[in-house]
């Protein structure tokens, strides 16, 4: 889908700086003459702006004509109708002019982007940036901000977390540029910092609080993604920048726009797992090797098949559990935005609200929000600008992750099929209560969906006031402050009955209870010099100085009670008094950067760009080194610089008609994570209780030298646009270097610490960005198609001892200088021993944990030896997989016929392993857990032809371990979006227009992999990459919607 | 347009004066952490100051298994059961490999840093008046005591090991290798010495101290290491018989200053009693001096140092996991040996086993024997099973009353005053010094009539009544009704003379075979309290014979049929193999 252009030159300065002052110029005498036509049509355009920012400009008459004075024929002048592409066209020492303009939506290749510096056509500017119009997104309306960005940047890998509605995206730029610290792009709403972090842990497993849920897409005007010029923000833009413009009223007149969605969500595809017949059989099996004889077998109560055992009709069900758990459900989202005003003061108020309901019964999201964006025009100099927000959200939630007895998902998978939902009588009466937990100790998935609960609430203000004094008609001095409160509060209640109980370390948690408040403020506060200035020469500068203050104070307050006296207290303070424990954190930070930023241009043909911050915080250690020091604070030095050519530009390109943009840009710069923890440089003290009294220990090793990270940019891109645009390309390779790494390092076990943080880690990423548009058909039916494709390469460079094991979810991942970040590290397998002989010929054992070797037998996992010492142990362990895609992007494509549009955006992802950390468990063979129906081929005599190992009590010889039966290929490709959209022919004098969509997401996905969806994000850290642990799929939707101009 | 110039200039001055004073203001780039104590805010009074101590002895807690683990296991009276992994095999087996968590010094290590921390910021406190100068002592007494108990047990089970005193406060000093000079146990314990013996205050708190309290029921006065005990025990490694003798003899007179009207007390705090308010022998008494709570004064005069386990509080009991098979891991159990020890002894009235062994020191329950001495306050003592299996309370034994009477007996038969050594595990001072051929005078009975530290007054006359400090001592083997272990006259005194004090044949051969049984004795008294290695180490170095400590653990490991028996004894006939692997860098 190409983005929806909207470039009114007019609009472009709002939010930054709109206190402009007119000039009169006194004019050179030549002039241009030209006509405008329609691209598609042919025919002539009238009303078209031509102009010369800050010199001239012209409309163009009925037969497209118009007269312009220019300074000289070198300049560029700037052409752009109200429902046409802007477009930028190099006289090349011409004196007239044929211009054919795209009618909107076109993705042009002069859109804008908004800078902090204020509005910018892409095409003057030096850096790698992805300029994205929403335009309301009337098409997607209940996407999340980070979700709607997948497959829509180039170079940025979005991955969704989870199906759960609000969880967000891991948005990953260009790959990795840490390994412990943050990882994801700075955000920046409306010149604000919006801070995008998720403080302390949710009480609900994998659950994540996600900030920018709290934005409605539709209130978004612009979105634009600074790749490689993120010295800008110092120390906070190592992972290149996000900013994000709100809508502000485009016009006086009174607007009302109000919409209406409501959706259909689709149950996922079902695990295919053992049914009763199938599992009792298993069972029998299994219980066999735990030391039970068929007779002790065949006295089990679920075992006896006579309906006259009294226990015959608890164990003879036939139930899947899987429906009890997962669900289609639906959707809804209103929202209704009035924008209007006078010369004073321009509004722009949106009100939404919006249901998602999850896949997994009983969960949603129900988000209400508003926003007050507004324009005053004070006095002829001083304006002011502000944005308001605040959102409240509701979710309920079940939890996520590795836990068969809480994870719903999970639970309904292993749990034996010919169990009921249900209490039953001896009889076969069944009671309307559910039913305990079972005779194997798992819980009863239906009682976690139905009697647990979780809730996440929250709500944010994020506001900011801008002001903007014209000091005279080239500079202005602004300041804005910014206000972030938030705050986010859970509460759990999971109730002993049917629900498997925790052992604590002193007792038995039959219900579990919690709250948790998390809270953060912050101030921010950005106040800067800016000084624009076209000459008439042809040279353009646009500079700003200043700087950005943020206060953070972050707090986490959290509450565990248990054992409540019944299920129907669910409050902590019910819990009983001896177990009910409280805990939080708090964190502080300051950061204050100075920033200058220059754009130079000659006659916007070369452009030359100049970052520099100096930065310091409040974490930076007072014996940083390479830093600068002032009054004893180590500050970050961080400077960019940027050049671009527009060789379509020059003179000697005039010939060449079919070439409307040729730019080539180079740039290199530095930029700095400071997510280096609060208070790394400091020695504190932690609390240490002697029984019930609280004592004072030694809380770290203080690394007073501890400082952010630097990472390197270098850049070199080329964009073209031929045949009228109807081809454009964008094409960049990049390297990024990232030093001063933060890193555990180990410390000599004689200083009682394991290890100390310090920078001494350094990593790589080399990439390779490409964009193709292409306008295909462009007559009454216009055709577009679109193709984002990127490829990185990741390599740690250093780490303390060059080599690091983590484990993470049953995995062990390799860290290693000279690899990419994340390796899976484990056992390689050679299918099975398919004979007892076979395995007696091998002569390969395995250490038991007491130390002694057990031999493999037939029906075993044959592991490779690697050292031949016919022991598989660690040392057999090699590199069985790598998380990182080979290449991941999307392929979009646009019809528009009159009023009829249709959007499609695929997304893929290819190359990248996958650990099955589920089917780990579902295919292990070794507890009395419903496993998949693979089971069915186990090895169950000697000789059996099957690569499925045998069933194993306890599997004593490891025959799941963490090996590459697990890893599985988790490329995709996946029809992320389809829309449909039609302009109703009203138009009223009341109703201005009303259009109808039709869309869906996920339609589509093929994959090979053997999980519920390879699209999941356990954390955001390298480390953690590419393990499925269990978390809400993906699902379909479809939604249809209606929206009315009032 | 000169006024617009100079508009741009005062905005410029002014934007530039704000942000250099943003910059200069320190205030901005100083944030002190508030989820932890900022090392500006620690240390301001004598709360912080015992704040700092209560840490260190609750994070001591943490070294409890290992320090279980390690001193039992590698000597001979502990095995492992099937449940025990690779790596308790390992201690077991003296073959421990790199990354045996069980051969981590890190735990200790942990300590000794707070240790050296506080240290170093008491005496900055007391430097600045912020503590009194009695407060500093006993407190940098404590810690440096407890620093060195630390370093003691890592030099006997490491050899060699870094000896770092000093704060380890950022990583430039992790980075500076002189601050880890390395030393061997040999030259580690004469240090240790000298760092003990220049303590201003070698006492315990005061009464009046404020660490000495009540936390959650705990008195806090058992929870402080005893620095005449770990004196005694670097003296008596070093060879320092009568250093080592006075020593423990100082810990056995904790109470004379109070004086005989402090009764109870004084009697029989640290005398070897039965616990009761006279001299009778109460054998049943000893399992409940491991089992009773530490409020009681049975516990007190008993126990010197123990620390304890709270069911409510962390880090949770390691014994549980240990020893029990209700509710624990089951790992460890009595061996063999250990058992047959008990089993060989004789009671007084005939009953064919020492007391100490069956049904106190372990247990038999559903069949598997179960180191009980750390159990008692988990499983019930009759059916070995527990109140509530999730209540893990219990205690961690470290210094004990009979301990010193053994090491103070060892170190007294080493001067010579072997019968000091056969009083104390067999009948006490009373009975044993009943007898004085040299005198008529009632009065010169009873006690031994040495110069201090050999002065026993275990007299009880009722005319002219006099009641000695250790009347009340009633030898270790009496106190739990079990024979005397008598003494071969025969082999090792000239029996030929007529004279009451016949003369040895062998000094040396009688010295080790006196020294023989007080192991034999520790054995069945203090077995499993962490004593054994540090028993076997001693002995086989100072008699510079690495026999004696192969044979022990050797024959361990043949009476449990250990298929690796032989090949351990070789290894451990090298002194260099007595102590753990361990990568220090």
């Amino acid at each position: 889908m190409p983005a929806l252009a909207q470039q009114d030159s007019t609009r472009s300065e709002i939010g930054t700086n709109s206190a402009v002052i007119n000039q009169v110029r006194k004019y050179s005498g030549l002039k241009v003459t030209g006509t405008v036509t329609n691209a598609a049509t042919g025919a002539p355009l009238s009303n078209i702006n031509v102009a010369i920012p800050d010199y001239s400009a012209a409309l163009t008459d009925e037969s497209g004509r118009f007269s312009l004075d220019v300074p000289s024929f070198k300049v560029t002048i700037n052409i752009s109708g109200q429902d046409y592409q802007l477009k930028q066209v190099s006289l090349q020492g011409l004196n007239s002019l044929t211009v054919a303009l795209h009618e909107k939506p076109f993705r042009s290749v002069y859109e804008s982007a908004m800078l902090p510096t204020g509005s910018l056509s892409k095409s003057q500017l030096p850096y790698a940036i992805t300029s994205i119009n929403p335009a309301g997104s009337w098409a997607r309306p209940i996407e999340f901000t980070d979700d709607y960005l997948q497959g829509k940047v180039i170079g940025l890998d979005v991955i969704r977390r989870s199906g759960t509605a609000g969880q967000g995206s891991e948005m990953i730029l260009r790959g990795f540029n840490s390994l412990n610290a943050d990882n994801k792009p700075l955000i920046v709403v409306d010149g604000t910092i919006y801070d995008n972090n998720s403080y302390g842990s949710s009480l609900i497993s994998e659950h994540l609080n996600n900030p920018l849920a709290h934005i409605d897409i539709k209130d978004i005007d612009n979105i634009t993604i600074v790749k490689d010029g993120a010295a800008l923000y110092g120390t906070k833009g190592a992972n290149g920048v996000v900013l994000i413009t709100t809508a502000h009223a485009n016009e006086l007149a009174t607007k009302i726009d109000f919409a209406a969605y409501g959706g259909v969500n689709f149950a996922p595809e079902k695990l295919p797992v053992m049914n009763s017949r199938d599992f009792r059989l298993y069972l029998s099996d299994i219980l066999k090797t735990s030391g039970l004889t068929d007779a002790q077998i065949q006295d089990l109560p679920y075992m006896n098949d006579s309906p006259s055992n009294p226990e015959y009709y608890r164990y003879h069900s036939e139930t899947d559990w899987q429906d009890q758990v997962l669900g289609s459900t639906q959707n809804q989202n209103y929202y209704l935005k009035v924008t209007g005003g006078d010369n004073i003061a321009k509004y722009a108020l949106s009100v939404g609200f919006l249901e998602r309901d999850g896949i997994v019964k009983e969960t949603s999201l129900k988000r209400y929000s508003t926003r007050f964006n507004a324009d005053l025009n004070l006095s002829p100099r001083l304006t002011a600008n502000t944005s308001l927000a605040f959102t409240s959200s509701e979710q309920a939630l079940r939890d996520q992750g590795l836990d068969f007895n809480i994870n719903p998902i999970l639970a309904s998978l292993v749990k034996a099929p010919f169990l009921r939902i249900q209490q039953v009588t001896n009889e076969g009466v069944e009671s309307p209560n559910l039913a305990d937990t079972d005779i194997f100790n798992h819980s009863n998935p239906t009682s976690l969906i139905s009697k647990v609960i979780e809730q996440d609430q929250n709500y944010r203000f994020f506001g900011s006031v801008k002001f903007n004094y014209a000091v005279n008609k080239y500079a202005s001095v602004s300041s804005l402050v910014g206000l972030t409160f938030d705050r986010v509060r859970e509460n759990i209640f999971i109730p002993r009955l049917g629900v498997t109980p925790e052992v604590l370390d002193n007792s038995i948690a039959y219900s579990r209870l919690g709250n948790r408040v998390q809270r953060l403020f912050s101030l921010y506060n950005d106040t800067y010099f800016a000084y624009k200035r076209s000459w008439t020469g042809g040279h353009t500068l646009a500079s700003s100085a200043g700087f950005r203050f943020q206060n953070l104070k972050s707090e986490e307050d959290r509450a565990y009670g248990y054992n409540s006296p019944s299920d129907d207290f669910t409050s902590v303070g019910t819990g009983a008094a001896a177990l009910r424990y409280i805990t939080g954190d708090i964190g502080k930070a300051n950061w204050l950067n100075t920033y200058l930023t220059a754009n130079y241009s000659y006659l916007s043909k070369y452009l030359l760009n100049f970052n520099f911050s100096v930065d310091g915080s409040s974490r930076f250690g007072i014996e940083a080194t390479n830093a600068l020091t002032i009054g004893g604070n180590k500050l970050a030095v961080m400077p960019a610089i940027a050049a671009g050519w527009l060789i379509s530009s020059e003179n000697f390109m005039a010939n060449l008609r079919v070439v409307d943009l040729l730019k080539l840009r180079v740039s290199y710069g530095l930029s700095g994570n400071d997510d280096i923890g609060n208070y790394t440089a400091r020695q504190y003290y932690v609390s240490q209780n002697l029984f019930g009294a609280q004592g004072t220990v030694r809380g770290n090793i203080a690394n007073p030298g501890i400082k952010w990270e630097t990472t390197r940019k270098a850049n070199l891109g080329l964009d073209a646009a031929l045949f009228n645009e109807r081809l454009s390309l964008t094409a960049d390779v990049y390297k990024n270097n990232t030093s001063d790494m933060l890193v555990y390092e180990s410390v000599p076990v004689a200083t009682g610490f394991a290890y100390a943080l310090s920078n001494n880690g350094a990593m790589q990423n080399q990439g390779f960005d490409l964009g193709l548009f292409s306008r295909l058909v462009d007559k009454v039916v216009k055709f577009d198609v679109g193709l984002n494709f990127s490829k990185y390469q990741n390599k740690i460079t250093q780490i303390p001892g060059d080599r690091m094991l983590t484990d993470f979810a049953g995995a062990t991942i390799l860290t290693e200088v000279g690899k990419p970040a994340g390796q899976f590290y484990g056992y390689k397998t050679e299918g099975i021993f398919r004979t007892e002989a076979e395995a007696d010929a091998s002569n390969l054992s395995t250490r038991l944990p007491n130390g002694s070797l057990a031999s493999f037998q037939g029906g075993d996992v044959r592991f490779m030896d690697l050292n031949n010492d016919q022991i598989i142990d660690d040392q057999d362990r090699m590199i069985i997989g790598d998380p990182n895609p080979d290449f991941f992007g999307s392929l979009s494509g646009s019809v528009i016929w009159r009023k009829l549009s249709l959007n499609a955006l695929f997304t893929f992802r290819s190359g990248n392993d996958v650990y099955n950390a589920v089917r780990a468990n579902l295919e292990a063979f070794s507890t009395t857990q419903n496993q998949t129906t693979a089971a069915l081929n186990r090895w169950q005599f000697d000789g059996q032809n099957t690569n499925v190992p045998r069933a194993n009590f306890g599997d004593p010889l490891g025959n799941a371990r963490f090996s590459d039966r697990w890893i599985e290929d988790g490329s995709y490709i996946r029809l992320r979006s389809l829309s449909v959209s039609y302009a109703l022919p009203v138009k009223t004098a009341i109703i201005k227009n009303a259009s109808v969509y039709a869309s869906g997401t996920n339609l589509f996905t093929a994959s090979k992999y053997l999980g519920f969806d390879p699209e999941f994000s356990a954390a955001v850290s390298p480390l953690a990459q590419g393990i499925d642990v269990g978390m809400e799929p993906q699902y379909k939707s479809v939604h249809l919607g209606v929206r009315i101009g009032l | 347009m000169k006024k617009k110039i100079f508009k741009i200039g005062v905005l410029l001055l002014i934007i530039t004066a704000s942000l250099t004073a943003m910059v200069s203001c320190q205030d901005v780039f100083d944030v002190e952490p508030e989820n932890a104590i900022d090392y500006k805010n620690n240390f301001r009074d004598i709360y912080d100051a015992d704040a700092a101590v209560n840490g260190i002895y609750g994070q001591l807690l943490s070294v409890a298994g290992q320090y279980e683990v390690l001193n039992e296991l590698r000597a001979d009276l502990m095995s492992v059961t099937a449940n025990a992994d690779a790596n308790l095999r390992q201690i077991e087996n003296h073959n421990v490999t790199f990354g045996n968590p069980y051969a981590d010094p890190k735990p200790f290590y942990s300590v000794i840093l707070n240790c050296n921390d506080v240290i170093k910021n008491l005496t900055i406190m007391k430097d600045n008046n912020k503590i009194t100068q009695t407060e500093y002592d006993q407190r940098f007494s404590d810690l440096v005591a407890l620093r060195s108990w630390l370093y003691f047990q890592l030099g006997i089970h490491f050899g060699e090991i870094p000896y770092v005193t000093e704060s380890i406060e950022n990583i430039s000093d992790v980075k500076d290798a002189a601050k880890y000079p390395r030393i061997k146990l040999m030259e580690l314990v004469p240090k240790l010495i000298a760092e003990m013996e220049a303590l201003p205050y070698k006492d315990p708190y005061p009464e009046s101290s404020s660490l000495n309290t009540q936390i959650d029921g705990y008195p806090t006065k058992l929870i402080f290491i005893n620095k005449y005990c770990l004196l005694g025990d670097l003296y008596l490694f070093n060879n320092n018989y009568l250093q080592a003798a006075s020593a423990y003899k100082n810990v056995l007179e904790t109470t004379t200053p109070l004086g005989q009207g402090a009764g109870y007390t004084y009697y029989n705090t640290y005398m070897g009693t039965s616990g009761t308010d006279n001299d009778a022998v109460s054998a049943s008494a000893w399992q409940t001096f491991l089992s009773r709570s530490p409020q009681d004064r049975e516990f007190q005069a008993e126990w010197i140092w123990s620390l304890f386990f709270d069911k409510n509080y962390s880090p949770q009991n390691p014994f549980i996991n240990l020893f029990s098979n209700n509710g624990g891991k089951y790992l460890l159990k009595p061996s063999q040996v250990a058992m047959d020890n008990w089993l060989s002894q004789e009671q007084t009235n005939g009953t064919p086993y020492d007391y100490r062994g069956p049904d106190n020191s372990y247990k038999i329950i559903n069949g598997q024997p179960v180191i009980m001495k750390f159990l008692y306050n988990y499983l019930n003592s009759t059916t070995g099973l527990p109140t509530n299996i999730l209540e893990k309370s219990g205690k961690w034994f470290l210094y004990r009353a009979t301990q010193m009477h053994l090491r103070y007996s060892e170190a007294a038969n080493r001067e010579g005053h072997d019968k000091i050594a056969y009083a104390l595990i067999n009948q006490g001072v009373r009975a044993t010094y009943i007898f004085n051929p040299t005198t008529t005078d009632a009065t010169q009975k009873q006690g031994t009539f040495l110069p201090f530290p050999y002065d026993l007054d275990g007299r009880k006359i009722d005319a002219p009544t006099i009641r000695g400090k250790h009347h009340r001592n009633l030898g270790i083997r009496n106190r739990v009704s079990v024979k005397p272990s008598l003494i071969d006259s025969a082999q090792y005194f000239d029996m030929s003379q007529k004279r009451f004090d016949k003369p040895v044949l062998d000094e040396v051969a009688y010295t080790q075979y006196m020294e023989d049984k007080i192991m034999t004795e520790a054995a069945l008294e203090l077995a499993y309290e962490g004593n054994r290695w540090q028993d076997l180490v001693r002995i086989a170095l100072r008699r510079n014979d690495p026999a004696y400590l192969a044979d022990k653990v050797y024959a361990k490991l043949l009476k449990e049929g250990n298929p690796e028996a032989a090949t351990v004894r070789a290894k451990l006939m090298n002194k260099e193999n007595w102590f753990l692997p361990f990568r220090w860098e």
